[in-house]
């Protein structure tokens, strides 16, 4: 098995492997004023009219023929860099664009073309930098980047506050969030408010929602990768903000001048301090805060060594004048080896651990009841990127990782007795290996093609369970359990994943593109509720619960007016799911040894519409984007068989960003959104029953009707503070939800409090009101 | 938990976060009958009482009774127990058919309307004894608080619903059903322990009107199955199903069902022993 499986990934590297009798031309390309690697950045060959882009560690390499040549290096926000040079023999080249607002006043600049939305494969994608995302107006004034994501074409939330996002019509565990590689298992601090990524700390974020490459893997919606800064190799700086509800402070510099560096940087929130006064009798004494500390150190060991170390730690804590604690948060730790073999062959390794855990604790006089859970990860993946030809760079590698899930362990105390209980640890290995390939056809026609073997064991030590089969929506009547012993695989599922994306390009400033992925995922986070909420447990595939398929299918159209000041696109995608998981009516997920009985599978299917008009350079930059989407699930057991659509669906979906620099010190910013209201079960009728008015759905119904239309309007103003010689500063003003609209993040239905024999229908708002900030962001 | 939570984050949101009465259009949907059966053993009339649902926002709170033809329960010695007609939709059985009936026994309902029938099954779940219910006066609260002590049956598994009476009235609020398993939670280990305080103190108080001097309380503890526990549990998050961390609003499932002539009915048939105590609070 695993010998034909290898084989097949072979067969994707291209028959015309054999050398030539060529010379390469590889490097690094950085920033010049700090040293960080400039990913994606652009490598064109003018006398080829080839070129090659820069990884994530921002290294290129291209194989020519012997020859002079003109390399012109480019990057968006950045002059480009030409080199003119004879080529005789292998030639390291390491460049350092220097970034247009570095660019002395009064010089007149604007970057150069940069068509690489309509030439790269890559569709389905965004690209975020830092840069953009700090001038968007904020919540409380805190830059948040998964925010800023939620505001991308094809990409939803269920609601203010809900913690993650939803990708083409698919849930918020389906998303492979990925800090410098380390899957983050819950994204959010304060549910979901904000994002565990502390801006300070990032350097460039990218989503990708289709066509995704071979080389990644495990989650059936998107990726967001996350690539933390790596530090200034040049000299110290400081960056940090204080606002409306935390503060937050980097660190940054060299540990060996231009050899190495290292960033630290850390944020704690003060809510808490500054609700008090607001709070209601019973909370006083209440705390919920978080903080976060993030850092990252690199050094090369020689020319062609290089090492990463990154570590996140992050906690949310919230409590109740002591009868009450919960608190939760995300670590990883991850190590990367960048080792540049040869010319041609760059490879990287990593090591991560990921960890997300939650802590639950009441306490009442004697008795009381605490309860813990968890989630770990351990991962070992070498990547190889091997330069073949100008136009043909394969990727290869492989993954495999190792599971442990505690799913609960709880102590009760009644009176003095205490009882414990606990859930069995479950353990699965992930392994998967994977080829990938850039290959540039022809000058118009560009293929990224790959395959994907993903094989998951779900392993002992543990109990198995097996329960029989039922009514659908019954809680499924156990038939046996089985101890099983450390290593014995209890199910495991292997799937193939084919991956494709074509750009045919129809003009320098027009392409069509399209693309196929199949994406594999075997963990779930199992969650009942309209928002997810902390306590949600991620629970592997077993042989309960097959693992998840998803095939999405995506056509797109590409063009650039004026010189590529204005991107835009237009996509369509299809997208089939397979075995999702939902639950049987009054399911009970938490602590509870037999969950899989309460476990439904079923079928979903998305599709929709993207549009998206993007404008960089100017006084007057931002995003337009507009989604036409639906999204739906088919599992028998609900809405009577029948098809419904998800908790987050929305049908119509619009984003638009301005940001306006009306002088070089200030800067005005605004956001729109408008979306279709989510689904959302109503009651039709009700009944007497033991004096209780019990709420009643005809025909069993899901999501039989739709929570009012949700828009918002944020305003910000940037000021840019007196510069001094080491000291820049600015003030951020901003209005969230400017003219205070309560918009519902759900209707619910209860009997009136004053008569429980009347009911009525509540509408729940998150925000009510508009909510003000200021901030005051430095760096020296 | 959820809920406790969910209270604790509602209270945090609260200084931003906003909950207004809405109007809400839904269509007019059929109407569905509701078979109230529930029987106990107390020498009492036993009542089954069948109505009809009405429109979710019809405030009138007329449930219109449903007359049907006959309402006839059996049990595994071969009894029959014919319940009477007393008003439209109100079917009484007098004295208590379950006076000398061992538990576990086997009971069904069935109730006839034209060709339709619908059919219940239940078994005699036992209860558990009181020992007493005190009281103490609190004076944060103003009021006196009622304890109730009793203990768990041996034995895992026992499912308890605890009906508290407020001088006679029940108290339907629908936070307050108080149901046991044990003598805590689903969750928890607990049997043949003393009920723990949420279900012997918190869910038998209304705290923001605690009883007074005067007032009679009564708790009645009825002996559940498991069907009849879930029921309640699943009511009781119905009716009280909100904020951002509801789960999808479902249908309370019934353990009635019915022939081709008539569509499934709503309610639950279930018969129980039942221990009850009750006390006067006095100076």
């Amino acid at each position: 098995m695993f010998r034909s499986i290898v084989f097949l990934l072979v067969l994707c590297i291209p028959a015309a492997v054999a050398g030539q009798s060529k010379i390469s031309i590889s490097g690094y390309v950085k920033d010049s004023s700090n040293g960080e690697a400039l990913i994606a950045a652009y490598v064109y060959i003018e006398e080829l009219a080839q070129g090659a882009v820069t990884n994530s560690y921002g290294y290129y390499a291209v194989n020519v023929p012997q020859g002079r040549y003109t390399l012109r290096f480019s990057y968006i926000g950045y002059n480009d860099k030409v080199i003119v040079k004879s080529f005789n023999q292998n030639t390291t080249i390491q460049v350092e664009l220097v970034s247009v607002s570095k660019i002395l006043d009064g010089a007149e600049v604007r970057a150069k073309r940069k068509s690489e939305s309509v030439k790269s494969t890559e569709m389905s994608a965004v690209k975020l930098n830092m840069r953009t995302i700090k001038k968007i107006p904020a919540f409380l004034g805190e830059v948040d980047l998964v925010r800023v994501v939620q505001m991308m074409p094809g990409v939803t939330t269920v609601g203010e506050g809900a913690t993650g996002f939803n990708v083409r019509g698919s849930s918020v565990d389906q998303n492979l969030v990925l800090l410098d590689d380390a899957p983050v298992f819950n994204s959010a601090h304060l549910f979901g408010f904000f994002s565990v990524f502390n801006p300070d700390a990032v350097m460039d974020v990218k989503l990708i929602k289709g066509g995704i490459p071979a080389v990644y893997g495990g989650r059936l919606a998107s990726i967001l990768d996350v690539r933390m800064k790596e530090g200034n190799v040049k000299e110290y700086h400081g960056t940090g903000g204080v606002g409306a509800i935390f503060s937050r402070f980097a660190l940054e510099g060299p540990i060996v001048r231009n050899r190495g560096s290292f960033i630290v940087a850390g944020r704690r929130s003060y809510v808490d301090v500054l609700a008090k006064p607001f709070m209601r009798k019973e909370l006083k004494g209440s705390r919920f805060y978080y903080y976060d500390f993030t850092a990252k150190g690199n050094y090369f060991l020689n020319k062609n060594n290089r090492i990463f170390l990154s570590a996140y730690l992050g906690r949310d804590v919230f409590s109740a004048s002591n009868i009450f604690g919960f608190d939760w948060g995300n670590q990883t730790i991850t190590l990367r080896w960048n080792k540049v073999f040869n010319n041609r062959l760059f490879s990287n390794l990593t090591a991560f651990y990921s960890k997300y855990d939650y802590k639950i604790d009441v306490k009442m006089d004697e008795s009381g009841f605490d309860w813990k859970s968890n989630i770990i990860n351990y991962t070992l993946k070498p990547d190889f990127t091997y330069y073949l030809r100008p136009e043909l760079v394969v990727n290869f590698g492989a993954q495999s990782a190792f599971y442990n899930f505690v799913p609960g362990t709880s102590h009760t105390n009644i009176d003095g007795v205490v009882s414990s209980r606990s859930l069995d640890n479950r353990y699965a290995w992930e392994n998967a290996l994977y080829t990938d390939v850039e290959h540039k056809i022809s000058k118009n026609l560009n293929l990224r093609y790959g395959l994907r073997y993903s094989y998951f064991n779900y392993i002992g030590k543990g109990t198995a369970y097996y329960y029989r089969d039922t009514t659908a929506n019954i809680r499924k009547p156990l038939e046996k359990t089985e101890k099983v012993s450390w290593f014995k695989s209890i199910a495991a599922y292997g799937n193939l994943e084919p991956r494709l994306a074509a750009t045919y390009t129809l003009d320098s400033f027009s392409s069509i593109k399209l693309s196929y992925n199949r994406m594999a995922q075997y963990l779930q986070m199992i969650s009942n509720t309209a928002a997810s909420i902390p306590l949600d447990v991620w629970t592997p595939a077993t042989n309960n619960i097959p693992g998840q398929i998803a095939n999405q299918y995506a056509l797109g159209y590409f063009r650039n007016f004026q010189e590529d000041k204005w991107e835009t696109s237009v996509e369509v995608y299809y997208k089939s799911l397979h075995n999702q998981v939902e639950y049987i009516d009054n399911a009970d997920l938490l602590l509870n040894e037999f969950l899989e009985a309460d476990l439904l599978i079923g079928k979903g299917r998305a599709y929709g519409a993207e549009f998206f008009v993007r404008k960089h350079e100017g006084k007057l930059t931002g995003w337009l984007s507009y989604t036409l989407a639906r999204s739906e699930r088919l599992v028998e057991g609900i809405n009577r068989g029948k098809w419904y659509p998800a908790r987050f669906d929305r049908a119509h979906n619009l984003n638009l960003v301005l940001i306006y620099e009306i002088t070089k010190k200030i800067s005005v910013s605004g956001n729109f959104v408008y979306y279709t209201g989510t689904p959302a079960t109503f009651p039709t009728s009700k009944y007497n029953f033991q004096g209780y008015i019990i709420p009643h759905i005809e025909n069993d119904a899901r999501n039989n009707y739709r929570i009012p239309d949700y828009h918002r309007l944020d305003l910000s103003v940037t000021i840019q503070g007196k510069k001094r010689k080491k000291w820049e500063s600015n003030w951020v003003f901003s209005v969230y939800n400017v003219y205070a609209r309560r918009n519902p993040f759900s209707i619910y239905f209860q009997p009136n409090p004053e008569d429980y024999m009347q009911t009525q229908a509540i509408r729940f708002s998150v925000l009510g009101r508009a909510v003000p900030a200021i901030t005051y962001n430095f760096n020296f | 938990m959820h809920r406790i939570i969910t209270v604790l984050i509602i209270g945090f949101f609260s200084l931003t976060a906003c909950e207004d009465v809405v109007e809400v259009d839904v269509n007019k949907s059929e109407t569905q009958i509701c078979i109230d059966a529930i029987i106990t053993n107390a020498k009492e009339p036993q009542v089954v009482r069948i109505s009809q649902s009405i429109a979710y926002f019809d405030n009138s709170g007329d449930f219109p009774p449903y007359a049907v033809d006959s309402v006839v329960m059996s049990d595994n010695l071969g009894n029959k127990y014919y319940f009477d007609k007393t008003q439209t939709g109100v079917y009484t059985y007098l004295p208590s058919p379950l006076d000398s009936l061992e538990q576990n026994s086997h009971f069904i309902l069935k109730v006839y309307k034209g060709q339709a029938v619908y059919t219940a099954q239940s078994t005699l779940m036992r209860s558990t004894s009181i020992d007493s219910l005190t009281y103490q006066y609190n004076e944060r609260m103003n009021g006196y608080i009622v304890s109730l002590h009793a203990r768990d049956a041996y034995g895992v598994g026992d499912c308890y619903w605890l009906r508290t009476y407020r001088n006679g009235v029940f108290m339907n609020h629908p936070g307050k059903i108080n149901i046991a398993y044990d003598a805590g939670y689903p969750q928890m280990f607990s049997d043949s322990l003393e009920f723990v305080f949420p279900i012997a103190i918190m869910q038998i108080n209304d705290f923001e009107k605690p009883y007074q001097i005067g007032e009679k309380v009564k708790v009645e503890i009825l002996g559940i199955n498991g069907d009849y526990y879930q029921y309640l549990s699943m009511a009781q998050q119905q009716m009280q199903n909100g904020g951002m961390f509801a789960p999808p609003p479902v249908n309370v499932r019934t353990n009635f069902t019915a022939n081709a002539h008539a569509l499934t009915p709503v309610g639950f048939f279930n018969v129980c022993e039942v221990q009850s105590a009750e006390i006067e609070i006095i100076k």
